[in-house]
This record gives C-alpha cells, structure tokens and sequence, in this order.
C-alpha cells in the first residue's frame, strides 16, 4: 500500500501537500445527539436522489452521511452510542486502486474523488471500502423527483446518472467556490470561512471542517486531543476523518 | 463535409429549433440585463430569515440561486440554533417545490371533491410540466430561469404556463368572495383553528378578525401539546411558560423522558446546549442522566439510563425531595418504578453534589394520566436544588422584543374537545383552518370527521393536502414561508428576547398567496377593514412600533435593519420566577385504559425525530432517512423487545395485529432493545388517511424511475388511541392506552417497512467484526 502511495506521488497523513492544504474533519461523538439535522442537509447540498419505500428496502437509498446506533447489554442495563460515518477520504483508500478506470482518485489536497462521467459501475470500489459509503445508482435517480421537486437541486453539484457510484466529496463544490472567492480577492482562505453542509447544519459542533496542515486551525488543534481516534485504523487506510470519543476523558 | 458546410448545417439546424419553439410556446426569455437586482446567474444570494416548521423560531438563511431557493441553512450566531439547522428544517424546501402543492384556490361544490375548475388547473400544470421540465431538460430548467407562475413579471414558461396564470388569476377574486361570504354568514359562529405558525403578529391579526366578527379568539392547535407542563410550572414556577432550560451551564441534567434534543419544542436550541455542557467549558464535562421507560435518542447519549415503569418518573423525581416537600424513600421508589434502587441512590448523590443541577420532565411523563404532579415534582426537584433563576438551572424567558408577537399558548384537548363537540352541535357557523390538520390533535376515538361535517363552511388555508384540506369547502393555498412576511417568537426560553423577521426569498412558485393578504381582503370584502392593504404593509406598520436606535447617527430603522440580520434579539432573562417548593402528595399512580390480562402491553407512542409535529410525513427526505435509532423509513413500525419477539416467535418484518378496545393496526415487526418487555412503542403522526402521496395512508402513487407502486404508509397510532384526558390540565393522555399484539403469520408488504440497512458492519469483511468490536464498542459512554 504505501508502495502505491509513493507510485502515484502522493503522501500519507504526516507529509506536506501539494496544494498546501489537507482536507479532514473531525467528529466530536461527545456532542452528538443523533439528530440527523447533517443528513437532510448533504441530501440537500448535494442533491442526493431518493429511493422511494421499495427501493429503500432494497438497499439502494443514499445517504453520503449517515447516522449509525450500536447497543451493547440488555434492557434496562442497556448502552447505545451514534456514531456518523461518511467517506473517510483515506489517505491509503482502499477503493481507489481497484477501480479500472481510474474513476476515483485522490487529490492533492487529499480528497478522494470521483469523476461521474469516467465511472462505469463495476462496483469494486464498493466491495472494496471498508466503511460502506459508497452508493450505487440502481436507476436514473432523475425520475424520482416529480415535477418540480426537481427545483431544488442544487446547480453546482452534478446530478449523477444510473449505473454510476457516488459518495461524500466533502463538499468540494463549497472549497472550489472559496478557493475562487479567495482568489478574485488575492488572499489566501482563512480557516473556517466555509464548512462542509453536515458541518453548517449542526447547532451541537459535533463535525468541524478544516486544514488538517494549517496548525492554527480547529481541526489541527482538536486532532491533538487524547480522545482521537480513527475508524478501523488497524486497516492502514489513513482517513483523514478523526474521531473523538465520547465519555470522560 | 467541410467546416464550412458544417457552419450551415449549424445554423441551420439552431434557426429550426428556435423557430419550432416560437410556433409552440410563447417562451419568454427575460434578458439578464433587466434581472432583478439581486439576482446575479449562477451566484447564491443569502435573505436572512427564520424558519417556521415547528415552533422553535429558529433564524435561517435562505440561499436563493436564480429565483429558486435551494437550501436553507441556520443563522450565524442565531440564539435559538446558534448557526445549526435540524433535519426538518433542512428538509423544508420541499414543502416549497412539493409535487403535491395546491397550484391555486380550489372553491369545491361537493366537499371531499376538487372543482372541475381546479382539476382542469392540475392538468394545464402537469402539460406545462411535461413541455418543460422532464429529466432531459432538467439542468437546462435550472440554468434558465424560473417556472413559477405566482408572479407573470418573471418567468420562463410556455402558453400552459400562461393559461395556468390567467386560470388562478380569475379563480383568487372568486375564493376570496366566497370566504368573505363565508365570513358573514359565520359571524360570531366562526371558529378559527390555527397551528403553530400562526404566531406573533399573524395570530394579532387573525385575533383581530375574530375580534372584528365579535367571535371567538383563535385558537391555537399543537397535537400532542405541552398543556401540563404549563400547569405544572405555574404551580411552581409562578406562571404557566415554557422556561429556558440552560443546559450550556449546567453540570448535571436529569431528564424524565426522551426526546429533548430530537423532537422537543426546539430541538435546535437543546441539541446546542447539550454540545456546550459536554465540551465547551475547559475543565467541565456536564452529566446527563434519563430516566424513562423506552430507551430512545436521549438515553443514547446519557450517562446513565434509570427505566421506570411507564408514568412512574415522578416517584423517582420524589425520592429525591426532602421528606418534609413530600419526597419519598428510595426503597418505595424502588418498588413503585421498579427501578434499581442503587441507580436511584446514585443519582441521589449525583443530585445532591453536583451543581448547578436541572430537572426536565419530557413528553414520555406528559402523556400520562398523572402528568401534572409528576411534573410538579420534577420542576420541584430545580426548586430544591436552588437551580431557579440560576445559570445552568431554570431561567424566565424574557418578554419577546414586540409586545403583541408573545408566543400563544396552545389549547388544551379538553378545551379543543368543547370546540369540537360545539361543532358537531351545530353552533359553529364558519371554520377557518389556518395551517392546521386538527385531525393530528385527536385521536381516532373521538369522530372529529362527524363534528366537522356539521359545520356549514369549513375553509383551509394550506400549503399541502391533509386530512383538514379534505374537509374544506375552501381551499386558499398558503404561500410557504419561504415566499411571504411573517414574525416569530420562539415557543421556549432561549435566553434571550428573540423577535425573528420573515422574509420571502422568492415569490410564491404556484399561485397561492399569503394568510395575511388573503384575509385582509377578504374581511374587507365583508365589512370588516382591518386597515392594512396587505401582508407586507401589515408587518411594516407593525414593526414599526419598534423605536429607531438614535443613540447612533444614521441607525437604521428596525424594518431595515431586521431584514438584514433575521431580526432581532436581546440578551436579557424575565422577571426572576417566584418559585415555591411544592408539598406533594404521594406518587399519584397512572391510570391506563383496557385490561391487562387481554391487553397485556404498554402502547409508547413516540414522537419521532423524523415525523416530529405532522409536517415532516409529507416530505419525502424525512420519510426516507432511517430513524437515528430504529433505522426505520418510509413510514410506521411496532417496536418490540427481543424476549417478548422470540416468546411471540417474531422476526423483524413480521406483521403483526396491533389493537387496543378502540382500534386495530396492522404493522411490521422491528426488534428493539430499548424496551421493557410489555411496553412497545408505535412512532406518532408518520401518515395521514387524505395526505401527500408520500405519507398517504392507502398509496398507490408510481415511481417513475422504477415503475414501482407506493404500499402506502398505512393507517396512523392514533387509530389505537382511548381518549383518556389528563384531569387536571385537560390534556390528552396519548400514552395510557394498553394493546395486544398478535402475529398474523405473514410478512408486511414490501415498502411497508423499511429498514435502512446500510452501516459498517454491514460490510461483508470477516475481519470487521473483530476491529468492530475493538475499536468501536468499548468505548468510555459514562
């Protein structure tokens, strides 16, 4: 893995970018209330298409972020704990390599990208991410938004087609928008002048966004905290999504 | 062919397309060089306002891309939501472009039965629809322009646009005729209902046309409300308001039942403060304990989860009162709760070292017969603590900026049951429903259809179908908040004096109008001048009462400067609570309606998350994200406990017979942990018998992309419901009904219940399971 990191002129999380920037969020389970308010809005953002009951009960409804409920004992003495997951943009991401036409990829500034149109639906990149974020198109999602439900689809995200898979972008749309705002103004992008949707939808600051290589942003200095820690770690993914846990400490 | 010859065939082929257009449309491009002014293509503009899907009063930005508006998020710094949004606040964009949206007033001569009229509307809209907008030009729509035809000035539309425009422009004069007739021949025998966003300075002037036809003042309909929380904070906080509770501050939170942070008045607000308690103060991380019977969103992110036994939450609360205020021993809370009694002595001691403390008694202690004193005693608990008018405790919420735009308070069942029965006796003349499906407030045990019918004009001002709508002689389609003015007050303490400001983004995208204009003109039309020309004309003089800040040369005035930042807000708290610790009685137990021995199971009717106060069945994003803890969708389920599923032989998707004395369900099966073994939990309000084709009881609808029939969501929990009242605050007792629950042998209908299965141990990789386990379940949670 790291052979291939190397290959392809990329680096892992301790590394300097290309871009100067590397993209990570962090998820502060502590504060979580399960509310959901983070799903509904990346469905709005990004134009998540819906399923419809039969379909949902087939699986094959889309949520790029999504609330998970774990239990652990029995009524009464019963535990449970949310946990959101979405694409944990790997820096060793498992579901690029196997894609044969390169349809997702990592950027410089460490996403990890799909391109829709080069995408020919083989599924591998599915079968091969450990975190289940990834969606397939079963249908023209298109058609399920009766007329004029269609309006509310957001003009800067595409709206993808049958036979293509999909998952959290980290709402790249918002970092190219600032990216070009910063640019017409000749400055350089503060940390925090945007976030992801999940992030702006969420009146607890569970999820925050930011430069994980500018050491004065917030999410270089929660990363430091002795409650860190990431999912599945012991695979050698490298996300770049921390966790902090929940409880005292 | 050469690049000349190519050019030709271009241009030729483009002058065809643009020649066939101008036969078949009258298409109307508007040049961008005469846009509106703040319409700049494909850049978002931002209106501060507020949103109005529940009564949080929540401040919200409303981003607006070429007259269409996309998404809304939370206001900056707002003190209800501080920048956040919920989902259902998310979601409420497709209230704006819902399929199902009245496209026009609709005068019925047969009720129950669109107009010839109306019908002949749907279908010019559905032709224009189809000319315009099918997935193939779906991007292109969206880049062009508009396709409303609420205002002809700007749009991009064809002829049927034009017709549909012209239609609705000669039925307005015509509805608004008829409910002025309706008006006069209500008189004092008019009855107006209305929901919760009906408030501030919309209710001042509804209450000023019910002052106008000297008829009752309107009244305010919240299903499933708050009327014994009232009762029980004026019987020990002094006066009968819904406080601040300032989790932000507090170090230990009790709560008795589950849903604060999720569906509670203003989930926003509460999910805000439980981040700040746990991780904003350095050096400490606040507690949070529940007790409650179902084990739901709450007890999730708790500390410690103490179950009691369904409407015995206040013993717990008395244990924890000194014996001279009526506070009880652990050892009889114990029995009487059936709680552990070293959890009860825990958070006694929890209780009596860590503060500052608060005491929240949630919906779970509300629906019961004994809500009243259970909740006294839990508020007596912050009273005991010294926690009143106290950070991190119980704080008065101040008076709302506007003295007219106070938050009204909701009826209770019993006061609505009176209405209801003046209605099926024949005294009331006219009904307004003012966004409001009073049939979300009663359940089906009380023949609220028969009381209705009696009444001789019933008009809905409504922006979807429900079972209200259905009724109407009248339908006056409302303008979504998204396309109107409007204030608001939050219906909670926030800590401060919060006056939201509501501004249409866009224009209304069908052809309705706001409450306001409509029933200015309309009580104009009957006699009655209200003295304002419209909506907008009535708010500005109404804010006009605010004071212009001279203190600072060039300050603007209160309008502008409101409509620039959503509102306005003060810090302050009210008048400190003359709180008295109450003497209690002994625990009052609760009172349930059918027998045990044939009956043998508790009946939790949950308010969830997802379909919160009604409005979020009828959209289509709600229905279909699973519920953060049973991962249902796509409407109702029975939640069952794993022992009493493998005694019944159940596995999740079976169906089953849900019924009590009143009324049977058939549903399907989830396995639930968080319930004791003869209590299941129904989720409220996920359909309705005449709603949206996405919360419709019956189905039916097709989806396009798969050609698959909707099963339909089935028939609501209020079909089970005894009409069992609360005695001393008139309210409705949802949760003192028992049922029975018998396998019918056969799995539910595909698409009756859904699961969402999707999640990491999903993952069909053998080694997951273990890094699960490792990684993921140990974690510290209290």
């Amino acid at each position: 893995m790291a052979d291939w990191i190397s290959d392809k002129g990329l680096q892992t999380a301790t590394g300097p970018r290309a871009a100067g920037r590397r993209w990570g969020l962090v998820v502060d389970l502590d504060r979580c209330t399960g509310c959901g308010g983070c799903v509904i809005a990346c469905h709005a953002e990004n134009n998540l298409a819906l399923a419809g009951p039969l379909d949902t009960d087939q699986g094959r409804s889309f949520d790029w972020i999504r609330i998970e409920r774990y239990w652990d004992g029995e009524y009464p003495d019963l535990k449970a704990q949310f946990i959101p997951i979405m694409c944990q943009q790997c820096e060793a991401a498992p579901c690029e390599p196997v894609c044969p036409v390169f349809a997702t990829y990592h950027t410089a500034e460490g996403l990890n990208a799909m391109v829709y149109n080069r995408c020919i639906g083989t599924r591998f990149c599915e079968n091969n991410d450990p975190y289940n974020v990834r969606y397939f198109n079963w249908f023209e999602p298109a058609l399920n938004w009766p007329d004029p439900l269609a309006n509310q689809l957001n003009p800067a995200v595409t709206v993808r087609s049958r036979g293509v898979m999909e998952k959290c972008t980290f709402c790249v749309q918002r970092i190219r928008d600032h990216e070009e705002l910063a640019r017409i103004e000749g400055r350089v992008m503060k940390d925090g002048e945007f976030t992801t949707a999940c992030a702006q939808s969420c009146s607890a600051k569970v999820l925050i966004f930011g430069d994980l290589d500018d050491p004065g942003s917030e999410v270089s200095q929660l990363v430091q905290s002795d409650r860190r820690f990431r999912l599945f770690e012991s695979l050698g993914t490298e996300p770049v999504v921390y966790y902090l846990k929940g409880g005292q400490g | 062919m050469d690049r000349r010859d190519f050019l030709k065939l271009s241009g030729l082929t483009a002058s065809t397309l643009v020649l066939g257009g101008c036969e078949d449309y009258h298409a109307r491009l508007e040049a961008y060089a005469v846009r509106p002014e703040d319409m700049v293509p494909g850049m978002p503009t931002y209106f501060a306002t507020a949103c109005e899907m529940c009564p949080a009063a929540c401040g919200a930005m409303a981003r607006v891309v070429e007259g269409r508006v996309l998404k809304l998020e939370g206001l900056p710094g707002h003190p209800v939501n501080h920048g956040g949004l919920c989902a259902l606040g998310q979601a409420s964009v497709q209230m704006e472009y819902h399929p199902d949206r009245f496209y026009g007033p609709d005068i019925r001569t047969t009720r129950g039965q669109p107009s010839t009229e109306y019908l002949a509307l749907e279908r010019t809209v559905h032709e224009a629809f189809a000319s315009t907008s099918r997935p193939t030009k779906l991007i292109d729509n969206m880049k062009v322009g508009v396709m409303s035809f609420g205002k002809p000035d700007f749009k991009l539309g064809d002829r049927k646009w034009a017709d549909a425009h012209a239609q609705t422009a000669r039925t307005w004069p015509a509805a608004i005729s008829r409910l002025a007739r309706g008006l006069t021949s209500g008189g004092a025998a008019t009855l107006i209902l209305v929901g919760h966003q009906i408030r501030g300075h919309r209710h001042a002037l509804l209450a000023d046309l019910a002052t106008a036809l000297k008829a009752p003042a309107p009244v305010v309909v919240e299903p499933f409300g708050d009327d014994a929380t009232r009762v029980a904070n004026a019987a020990v906080y002094g006066r009968p308001e819904l406080p601040t509770y300032d989790l932000a501050n507090s170090e230990l939170v009790i709560l008795f039942g589950d849903d604060l942070f999720t569906s509670g008045l203003a989930p926003t607000y509460y999910t805000w403060g439980y981040g700040a308690m746990r991780r904003a103060r350095p050096d400490i991380r606040g507690m949070l304990v529940v007790v409650g019977t179902r084990f739901g969103e709450a007890a999730a992110v708790a500390d410690a989860f103490i179950a009691v036994r369904p409407g015995t939450h206040g013993a717990i609360a008395q244990a924890l009162l000194p014996s001279s205020s009526g506070g009880i021993s652990l050892a009889q809370a114990a029995t009487l709760t059936g709680a552990s009694p070293d959890q009860i002595e825990e958070l006694a001691l929890l209780y009596r070292t860590l503060k500052p403390v608060l005491a929240i008694g949630g919906t779970e202690v509300a629906a019961q017969t004994n809500a009243v004193p259970a909740l006294a005693a839990i508020a007596a608990l912050n009273v005991a603590a010294g926690s009143v008018n106290r950070a991190g405790g119980v704080l008065a919420p101040p008076p709302p900026p506007i003295a007219d735009m106070a938050p009204p308070a909701p009826a209770s069942y019993r006061v609505l049951r009176q209405w209801a029965d003046s209605m099926a006796a024949g005294a009331i003349q006219s009904l307004l429903l003012v966004n409001v499906d009073p049939f979300l407030a009663f359940p089906d045990a009380y023949d609220l259809q028969g009381a209705i019918q009696k009444v001789p004009f019933i008009a809905s001002f409504s922006t979807l179908p429900d079972d209200g709508t259905a009724m109407a002689d009248l339908i006056v389609p409302d303008s979504t908040f998204l396309e109107r003015w409007g204030d608001s007050t939050p219906a909670v303490g926030v800590g401060a004096a919060v006056g939201n400001l509501i501004q249409p983004p866009v224009d209304p995208f069908f052809a309705s109008k706001p409450v306001e204009d409509v029933i200015l003109a309309a009580a104009k039309e009957a006699g009655h001048d209200l003295g304002h020309a419209d909506g907008e004309a009535y708010f500005k003089a109404m804010w006009a009462k605010l004071a212009p800040d001279t203190s600072v040369p060039g300050t603007q005035s209160p309008w502008v400067k409101a409509l620039r930042v959503g509102g306005i807000s003060r810090s302050a708290s009210g008048p400190d609570y003359d709180a008295h610790l109450p003497i209690l009685t002994a625990p009052v137990a609760p009172a349930f309606r059918g027998d045990p021995a044939t009956r043998p199971f508790h009946l939790v009717p949950v308010r969830s998350t997802k379909y919160r106060n009604g409005l979020g069945s009828a959209l289509p994003w709600m229905q279909e994200w699973g519920d953060p803890m049973v991962t249902g969708a796509w409407g109702g389920w029975v939640e069952i406990n794993p022992k009493t599923a493998a005694r019944l032989e159940l596995n999740p998707y079976d169906e089953v017979k849900v019924e009590s004395d009143r009324g049977s369900l058939l549903l399907g099966v989830v396995i639930y942990p968080g319930l004791p073994e003869d209590a299941v939990a129904i989720p409220l309000n996920f359909s309705r018998v005449c709603g949206t084709r996405y919360d419709s009881a019956a189905g039916g609808s097709v989806w396009e992309a798969t050609q698959k029939v909707d099963p339909g969501r089935g028939a609501d929990v209020r079909a089970l419901l005894e009409e069992v009242i609360e005695p001393r605050s008139g309210q409705l007792a949802w949760g003192a009904t028992r049922v029975s629950v018998t396998p019918t042998g056969r799995q539910v209908p595909p698409g009756k219940l859904v699961l969402v299965s999707k999640s990491i141990q999903a993952q069909e990789n053998p080694a997951l399971p273990h890094v699960i386990h490792r990684e993921f379940k140990v974690w510290p949670i209290g």
